[in-house]
């Protein structure tokens, strides 16, 4: 499968992460978790292996050719210890708006400090103004001299360890989009006394990680440090967004992963009632829950990978709902492993040195940062009317495009960070294509075994529903309410997003039937994700006669998954190093 | 590019600019009939301007850009805007039914 060998090759070199010795092993990031240490040696192992690299577009000299390979990178790490995966990873964070908007000359030289493994930061927020950007204080003035940078920045990752940062500033007091400005600030050419950073705040999680901060004062600028056009800075940003919200996911992904691989390793072991935890029946449905939790994310995630470099146009939406839905499920994920996990979830020692904890603590960021939850279920409630419009374009062209896109095996174009366009009357194809049964889906129910066949033509049909009562719910017109969506339609968008990942599901299973293993070929996984995905919509009868016909075969895949090594995901890659779980 | 031209203020509203008046009171929820005052201060924020330029292609049947409320930020601005891309578009500005029309001075 294509976008997948420099995943096995990173999980191989980190080897086991049960091995003290190894680079990212699950002993040192606790080590340096409790310290409150930067995690300094997984980074440098990082940049030996030479994943900044993949930090740096094909373009200027990098390996960034495939978001879903990065992101697939990104969980790998994410797996191991979120900290050094968001202190290793933010320079691609900091470094695309230079890819986005940045020019050619600024880009090049960006590209040569990453490649020398020099961090970049972006800083955005100030401790009195975070999601209201259009507030920021820090400035800009302009004297005989020129201009110069004065202000504050807060709460911002690698603000002091970074060598290079891209700040957003003001240009006049005015409160509008063409009063921002981004500028490049390469920190080494600065003296202590106009650029200094600021103290670390102590954060829940992720507590080895550089959240600090930087101060500017008279901090001289040229021209060639603006970055993109006057007045594009809030574009930019909303655009570096789009796809830095949905690399947040891949976090969530990784941390998802080793749960439920940990509440798996103590379900079989432990041993209680004349047996072990896992013969416990509610355990079970736990287990197999989270692992079909797990996969509808994964579809999600593959969806909003593949749409950066294959329909950028379309990324907004499916970021968004990304970003308010992966990080969601994930947390419900994780408090119900915790019970099926016990007192051994509270401990900071103990089962997997009590990484577990950890888990929970470094997860709590992920719902919080690059757009919080809020933020992307609004943004998709005041698009919800265009989102579900009925489809205009003719449905042969329409299936054709997501074909191209959904299927794994179809390489995308080079990626266009040019493409990536602010929302507009975007229709949500994957979900409303759905309306008529599409002739791919048709022909794959036709052709499986009945019963399942029977069941997802069932969850179609509840899907077809379900979107056409959410279609009433939406007014004729979008009204805001002081200048903010409507709790009723906030409401609704939070149902869309389930409707919305089922579409994904369910196209990604059409599409790649014939490419992937048995398991994921024969459909009982998708069944019990839709029905999960479903849940207020499904009477329980016809849910608990969904759950009797696929839990058991969905129950042993898991376990064999677990006892060979194989990865919890949609693409199945035999890891050996997992194998150490078991 | 879009400058205040303190000489417009004193420019009667034109049709257009009445239509608009309305379209974003239904949307806002609340009275606009300033044509001067910056859609920031009537409390549409970054994002909703964004969302709301969906709407506005919607209602006036050319392709807008999602940055449109930010370059163009108060209903004077949008509207001479809108007037100049309507009419390079070849389309009329038929946005206004019997039911909306005012006796324009």
């Amino acid at each position: 499968m294509i976008d997948s060998q420099s995943t096995l090759d990173l999980e191989r070199e980190l080897g086991s992460p049960f091995e003290p010795s190894s680079p990212l092993s699950f002993g040192n990031a606790m080590t340096f978790d409790e310290a409150e240490a930067y995690p300094e040696p997984s980074c440098a192992f990082l940049d030996s292996w030479g994943l900044a690299e993949f930090y740096i577009p094909t373009e200027y000299g990098g390996k960034l050719r495939s978001h879903q390979e990065l992101f697939s990178l990104i969980r790998v790490v994410a797996s191991r210890d979120m900290t050094a995966a968001i202190a290793h990873a933010k320079t691609y964070l900091g470094s695309l708006p230079i890819w986005i908007a940045g020019t050619r000359s600024q880009a090049n030289w960006l590209a040569e400090i990453v490649r020398s493994y020099g961090q970049v930061a972006f800083a955005l927020t100030e401790q009195n103004h975070g999601t209201d950007l259009l507030a920021i204080e820090t400035e800009i003035r302009t004297d005989l001299q020129g201009d110069s940078l004065h202000g504050t920045k807060w709460l911002i990752n690698n603000a002091t360890r970074s060598r290079a940062v891209v700040v957003l500033a003001r240009l006049s007091p005015i409160r509008s989009a063409a009063s921002l400005c981004l500028l490049l600030i390469d920190k080494q050419a600065y003296e202590p006394a106009v650029l200094c950073p600021l103290p670390r705040v102590r954060t829940l999680g992720v507590r080895g990680a550089d959240i600090s901060g930087l101060a500017f004062s008279n901090l001289r600028v040229s021209d060639s440090q603006y970055v993109g056009a006057r007045g594009t800075a809030l574009e930019t940003i909303l655009r570096v967004l789009q796809v830095s919200r949905t690399l947040c996911t891949a976090l969530s992904l990784g941390i998802a992963d080793t749960a439920l691989r940990t509440a798996l390793k103590f379900s079989v072991e432990r041993q209680i009632y004349n047996g072990v935890v896992f013969d416990l029946p509610y355990v079970r449905r736990a287990l197999v829950t989270s692992f079909a939790d797990l996969l509808a994310c994964d579809c999600v995630v593959l969806s909003a990978a593949r749409t950066i470099d294959g329909s950028p146009r379309e990324l907004s939406y499916r970021s968004a709902i990304a970003k308010a839905l992966v990080p969601e499920i994930t947390e419900t994920m994780l408090r119900q492993l915790a019970k099926v996990i016990g007192a051994r979830f509270y401990l900071r020692e103990d089962l997997l040195n009590g990484l577990f904890q950890k888990l929970l603590r470094d997860h709590a960021l992920v719902g919080l940062f690059d757009g919080s939850t809020t933020v992307n279920l609004e943004m998709l409630a005041l698009q919800l009317r265009h989102l579900l419009r009925e489809p205009v374009d003719p449905p042969l062209q329409r299936e054709n495009d997501l074909k191209a896109l959904f299927d794994l095996s179809q390489p995308l174009g080079p990626i266009n960070f040019h493409s990536l366009s602010l929302a507009n009357a975007i229709t949500d194809v994957v979900l409303t294509g759905l309306e008529s049964m599409p002739d791919a889906l048709e022909d794959t129910l036709q052709r499986i075994d009945p019963d399942i066949s029977a069941a997802i033509r069932r969850c179609h049909s509840v899907l077809k529903d379900a979107l056409h009562e959410l279609r009433k719910e939406i007014p004729g017109h979008v009204a805001l309410e002081h200048g903010r969506a409507p709790v009723r339609l906030i409401q609704a968008a939070t149902r869309y997003l389930n409707l919305h990942a089922a579409a994904v599901c369910i196209r990604l299973w059409v599409f790649n039937r014939h490419q992937l293993d048995s398991f994921f070929n024969e459909g009982r996984w998708l069944i019990l994700v839709l029905t999960r995905l479903l849940a207020d919509r499904l009477p329980d009868s016809v849910a608990n006669q969904m759950n009797s016909l696929c839990e058991e075969v969905v129950v042993q895949e898991l376990l064999r998954r677990f006892r060979n090594g194989t990865s919890l995901s949609i693409i199945p890659l035999k890891q050996h190093q997992k194998e150490a779980y078991a | 590019m879009p400058n205040e031209d303190k000489d417009q203020l004193t420019t009667t509203p034109t049709a257009f600019d009445i239509w608009l008046c309305k379209q974003f009171s239904k949307w806002l929820g609340r009275d606009v009939s300033d044509l001067d005052t910056p859609f920031a201060d009537l409390g549409l924020d970054s994002i909703g301007a964004v969302t709301l330029s969906a709407d506005l292609e919607e209602a006036i049947g050319i392709p807008i850009e999602g940055s449109i409320l930010w370059e163009y930020s108060t209903i004077r601005l949008l509207s001479r805007y809108l007037t100049e891309e309507i009419q390079r578009h070849g389309a009329e500005i038929n946005v206004i039914s019997s039911s909306d029309q005012h006796s324009v001075n």
